[in-house]
């Protein structure tokens, strides 16, 4: 395959892990913008979200005969609601007993990272666990080539992708426009922007400001699930894939500036498409080498990251 | 409806700051509460939001023992703070800030949230011009209207005003001084904490003076003057 078709894959790739990477790190961002907390677990509801896409989706096909279809559409909503009921109630067990103080809870989610994977390695055991997408059907593309009679359209063997693929894209995008709709235009979102701001004033204008929390808390856990579940039938669930996705979610919410959700996201595609490129030219470890060296140049040349503010 | 403080205690951490500290604001009068820094003025209207634990001590509101309340519901009793330096949600717009104030309205309120947003609004008419501008970006001026503004979309019936006037221009000043004034006529209990002897003697029904968080005095409108003020405000 030539270069052109080549890039177009290694972007295709790219969109996929970035548009995954943005709805986890999108989690991340808002709690540590609201709660002002560093959650170290964050990849271990990742993980839940797709041990429990499979749980879900292989029960329902061995005991209803359920289509794969109907249990991947049943995982996307009980997948992300399981794991924020499981973060809210970890934050009325934990966080809000240590006052959100932002040392401890560190110390206390990195014990909760490993309480979630063990609990996990326990119950659904080491082996990692395919999850049947609900539709792949194959779509090759086409490449414009010059010829001797003018531009006309090819066909390169292996130059395509699948309908599931693109869905994945898709989905994430529209989960994260619906994220920003609720945040700019809600009255939730609103409370939760007031709180970000000044959680005393918040307070003195009638906001429970611990039920917020809460619930955010909560819905960053549930988008990490959900960009899971969109991921599983590419990966496999595992009760050690919650690695990864935290390093490069920190990794993107760093550069993107601690708190923005939309410079998460700015920060999510140009870390997917990196690394999609560098993975398709050259190889993944290379790509995360790059994306580290990128965090290490942000905190020293621009501390705030892309859409962050100083400090005052 | 009068507030009540009842010999409360209170401070951060193991710093006690507020010592038996007990005074009342009646409905249609200006109570100022008066001191040098750090004598606790800042501090006293914090524990009456709730803001701030009480370690002894009461605060009611008519005969409602509002300290029992968590700080989030000290606003729907009705009682609403500007705080010093204002402390605006300052990425939020002029108009979410007011949204907040309003989400927070006394649920026996029987006005519009337009209603009462078109009132503010007439009470400092320069805030419509600047709906959708961030409140960071408002002048200091503006961000006390704007701070004024979203304590009124409570309706409270009890008004806390910590400096108000600090740093302000003298036609804003004078502003924000009518409007307590007229607040206090309609009936609002206002409390307000002022370290500009004008201003007190202004807009004063009665002051309370603080020394190390220590009731000092109480002083009645006919016992203020601008000698006695000096001797209690400033550094």
């Amino acid at each position: 395959m030539e270069f052109g078709p080549h890039l177009v894959l290694a972007l295709l790739e790219g969109s996929i892990t970035a548009a995954v990477l943005a709805l986890t790190a999108a989690g991340l961002a808002i709690v540590f913008g609201i709660l002002r907390v560093v959650n170290v677990a964050h990849g271990e509801f990742f993980m839940l979200g797709a041990v429990i896409a499979w749980f879900v989706t292989t029960t329902l096909a061995d005991v209803f005969g359920a289509s794969p279809a109907v249990g991947f559409a049943c995982a996307a909503i009980i997948a992300p609601l399981t794991t924020g009921l499981i973060a809210m109630l970890t934050d009325k067990l934990v966080l809000s007993r240590i006052n959100y103080d932002p040392e401890r809870t560190i110390v206390a989610t990195i014990g909760l990272l490993y309480v979630l994977q063990q609990l996990t390695l326990m119950s659904f055991g080491p082996d990692a666990r395919p999850v049947e997408a609900p539709f792949n059907t194959r779509i090759a593309l086409p490449w414009p080539e010059l010829g001797p009679n003018g531009w006309a359209l090819s066909w390169p063997w292996g130059f395509g992708t699948t309908t599931y693929k693109l869905f994945v894209i898709v989905a994430a995008a529209s989960v994260l426009v619906s994220l920003w709709l609720l945040l700019k235009h809600t009255r939730i979102g609103l409370i939760m922007r007031a709180t970000e701001q000044d959680r005393d004033m918040a307070t003195a204008f009638g906001v429970r400001v611990n039920r917020v929390y809460s619930r955010v808390f909560g819905l960053g856990a549930a988008l990490a699930a959900l960009g899971a579940v969109l991921v599983v039938p590419i990966q496999q669930a595992h009760y050690l894939m919650g690695g990864d996705p935290l390093l490069l979610s920190f990794i993107v919410v760093i550069i993107g500036g601690l708190g923005s959700v939309s410079g998460t996201v700015l920060a999510a595609v140009i870390i997917g498409l990196t690394d999609g490129i560098v993975s398709v030219f050259f190889s993944a470890t290379l790509a995360k080498i790059i994306a580290t060296v990128a965090v290490a140049l942000v905190l020293v040349f621009r501390p705030q990251g892309l859409l962050g503010h100083r400090a005052p | 409806m009068t507030l009540v403080v009842h010999a409360i205690d209170a401070g951060y951490g193991a710093v006690r700051v507020l010592h038996q500290l007990g005074f009342s604001a009646r409905a249609g009068e200006v109570t100022c509460i008066l001191g040098r820094n750090g004598a606790g003025k800042t501090t006293t209207l914090r524990a009456i939001m709730g803001l701030l634990p009480l370690d002894a001590g009461a605060v009611h509101l008519g005969d409602e023992d509002i300290s029992a309340l968590p700080a989030s519901e000290t606003a729907s009793r009705g009682i609403a703070l500007v705080p010093q330096g204002r402390r605006l949600f300052g990425a939020l717009s002029v108009s979410e800030n007011l949204d907040v104030g309003l989400m927070a309205r006394r649920a026996s309120s029987t006005r519009t949230d337009n209603d009462i947003r078109e009132h503010v609004l007439t009470l400092f008419p320069r805030l419509r011009e600047r709906m959708k501008q961030r409140a960071s970006t408002l002048s200091g001026g503006e961000q006390q209207m704007l701070a004024t503004a979203r304590a009124l979309c409570i309706e409270p019936k009890v008004l806390l005003l910590d400096e108000p006037s600090e740093g302000l221009q003298p036609s804003i000043a004078a502003l924000l001084r009518d409007t307590t004034r007229q607040l206090a006529e309609d009936g609002v209990a206002v409390v307000l904490v002022e370290q500009h002897i004008d201003t007190v003697l202004a807009l004063a029904d009665k002051a309370i003076l603080i020394e190390n968080g220590r009731l000092e005095k109480s002083l009645a409108k006919d016992q203020l003057d601008a000698t006695v003020l000096s001797r209690h405000l400033g550094v």
